[in-house]
């Protein structure tokens, strides 16, 4: 385990550059080169602002605010946005870098963090993008914002750990590739984000507290709507939990690391 | 001290499904297992050089990738003393949407480089490969040559302990090979060990100081390069002999009236042989059957081609009034064409013909493609050129004053 993370800072040149250059790699050969990256974003917040408010009108009892549900909506895709970059990029992270992991000898898990690096700058420009909306819509936005620095925190730890599994499952069962976004998908409408959790029967709420995704959307959903500090012992027991997840991913993929370029 | 020290390496490849359950069921799935690899040993030393060679799948490159630590090996062990740079394939880790320079940060980072130290040295790079201003294009656009020379300048730049070089290697061109030859020299010199695949016997001679020479991945010998080489090239010839007849050959076509038994390339002393230095005498032994009775005379054509299909030399027995004038039924004639071999490196292909008048369009008996097949070497260092053939020459200079 502290291999594994030393590996990671001696190798902290690799994962910059590499990450620099995979940006180049995508966007320098377009017209609009650059521009691509604020406009993935930019689209996705005006698909889910100006559509789905103006389908489905959801009145939100403790605000105000016309524009509550927007607020709600945005929250929640910012947490989901980020959850689902994270696993997918360090899912495929292999398969797509195959020229490198076949024919060069590195620690491969530097490119879980190239990952990771990736995700983490296409969130923060979405929430960029989301908090200037909010301004624009006139929501007041206080310092208890900075609580979603050890939340994302935690949400990365977690993500990444849910990656990493599927990223060395997925070597010897490459059906999860295709499967992982259909299932994830799926999820996406179980979690309540593009609804609010009251619209489901009391007697069925209590599944939606076995999926884990759901108390981070919900921490973010009354951080930013609300303003509401997140309780310690939820936080807590996530912290725990992506923890411990985590040192089971790690263990797995140091279980077949040396093989993977065998099978991928 | 040993640089490396490689101890009795086996390498099976076992379907990733029953990999996979062994791990997490314990319960042993029948293996269907093929050995890579068997038992491969040898030591490098400080600033040696180290030639491998071996048929195509022999287990060459896996033994390369396990050597750099890209693949783990089943079975013994492995030692590595310093940095290892290696060159596995053509353009392996390059990303070919970035351009030369980006691609150099990527792969010399992963050598644990830093930015600054990269860009101390990306002009030498840039220089060495001689890619101008292709150096800053998508690699994309790059031909497999300046691929290899941008790979190359990359590996050689940091002067590392250990340098492998598989075959993809040789891709380069004339010019880059000399210099790339001269490089490997200097590095050697400076103390880098260098191990490289080639099937090209002039390299192997002039830079290794010892060969290993595998066969379906089993390590047949290693030691002195020509000894090794000769064991490697007897090898191929017997099989290339069994080739040879003509049953197994698809490339043979024509009336079939009178037909090639046989044809083997002999040096002065009559010994079989597949490869021959530049110059060298050798013989194109022909034997052919008649198998039809009433034909008015049959004539033997050869002709010889290089690798890319371009005609060298052809000539024929009418041109020699070497013509077989009404055979009997079943007779059986030899022909022997004597000739010096003056081309240039490379490898070469003969294909017979016998016809019944001055080209094979008149009335084609038997054509047989690709019937023998030898590779040019240049025999000592001094007498190399290039080109496609060697001109007899002599130089004279003088002073003038």
């Amino acid at each position: 385990m502290i291999k594994f993370f030393k590996e990671i800072i001696s190798y902290k040149n690799f994962i910059f550059i590499f990450y620099l250059n995979s940006i180049k790699s995508k966007f320098s050969n377009n017209n609009l080169g650059y521009l691509w990256i604020i406009i993935n974003p930019l689209v996705q917040v005006m698909i889910y602002a100006l559509i789905l408010s103006s389908v489905m009108k959801i009145k939100f009892l403790q605000i105000e605010s016309e524009y509550a549900y927007i607020i709600y909506l945005l929250s929640g895709i910012l947490c989901w946005t980020f959850f689902y970059s994270l696993t997918i990029n360090i899912m495929n992270v292999f398969f797509k870098n195959k020229n490198l992991v076949k024919k060069i000898n590195f620690p491969k898990h530097t490119l879980y963090f190239t990952s990771i690096l990736s995700s983490l700058v296409d969130f923060i420009l979405l929430l960029t993008l989301v908090l200037l909306s909010f301004i624009y819509l006139n929501h007041s936005i206080n310092f208890k914002i900075l609580y979603l620095i050890p939340v994302t925190f935690v949400l990365i730890i977690f993500s990444a750990s849910f990656g990493i599994l599927i990223s060395v499952l997925a070597i010897f069962i490459k059906d999860l590739y295709h499967a992982v976004p259909i299932i994830l998908n799926l999820l996406f409408w179980l979690t309540p984000i593009v609804y609010p959790l009251d619209i489901i029967p009391v007697n069925y709420q209590g599944y939606f507290f076995m999926n884990p995704i759901f108390h981070f959307v919900s921490i973010y959903q009354e951080l930013i709507l609300y303003g509401k500090t997140p309780s310690i012992t939820l936080f807590s027991i996530i912290l725990i939990i992506s923890l411990m997840f985590l040192s089971i991913s790690i263990a797995l993929y140091k279980k077949f690391e040396e093989v993977i370029a065998d099978y991928i | 001290m040993n640089i490396l020290s490689v101890k009795k390496i086996s390498k099976k490849y076992i379907k990733e499904k029953s990999f996979f359950k062994n791990i997490f069921f314990k319960k042993k799935d029948k293996i269907e297992d093929e050995n890579v690899l068997e038992n491969i040993s040898f030591d490098l030393k400080r600033g040696e050089t180290l030639g491998i060679i071996g048929k195509n799948g022999a287990g060459k490159s896996t033994l390369l990738k396990i050597i750099s630590g890209v693949s783990p090996q089943t079975e013994g062990s492995l030692k590595v003393n310093g940095t290892l740079n290696s060159i596995l394939e053509l353009g392996a880790g390059f990303d070919y949407e970035l351009d030369g320079e980006a691609n150099c940060f990527n792969y010399l980072s992963l050598n644990g480089k830093n930015i600054k130290e990269i860009k101390k040295v990306i002009k030498d790079i840039k220089e060495f490969s001689e890619l101008g201003n292709y150096f800053y294009q998508p690699l994309r656009t790059y031909s497999s040559g300046m691929i290899i020379r941008l790979a190359f300048s990359c590996t050689t730049v940091f002067k590392p302990d250990i340098l492998i070089l598989d075959e993809a290697f040789a891709v380069g061109d004339q010019f880059f090979q000399v210099k790339s030859f001269k490089k490997i020299k200097e590095l050697k010199k400076k103390g880098t060990s260098i191990i490289f695949v080639s099937h090209d016997k002039s390299s192997i001679m002039n830079l290794s100081d010892k060969v290993l020479y595998i066969e379906k991945g089993k390590q047949v010998k290693i030691g002195n390069p020509e000894e090794t080489y000769n064991l490697y090239n007897k090898n191929i010839s017997e099989n290339t002999d069994s080739k040879n007849k003509p049953e197994d050959s698809l490339l043979e076509y024509g009336t079939g009236e009178a037909t090639i038994v046989s044809s083997e390339l002999l040096d002065e002393s009559d010994n079989l042989i597949s490869s021959c230095y530049v110059g060298q005498k050798v013989k194109i032994k022909t034997r052919i059957k008649v198998k039809k009775p009433k034909i008015e005379k049959i004539i033997l054509g050869i002709q010889i081609t290089d690798r890319f299909g371009q005609n060298i030399f052809g000539t024929n027995t009418w041109d020699t009034d070497k013509i077989i004038h009404k055979p009997d039924i079943d007779s059986e004639y030899e022909f022997s064409i004597k000739l010096v071999l003056s081309l240039g490196k490379g490898i070469y292909t003969v294909s017979s013909a016998l016809v019944g008048g001055n080209t094979h369009l008149d009335k084609n008996f038997c054509w047989r493609d690709k019937l023998l097949t030898f590779e040019i070497y240049h025999k000592k260092r001094d007498s190399s050129f290039v080109g496609i053939t060697y001109l007899e020459h002599s130089i004279e200079m003088r002073s003038l004053k």
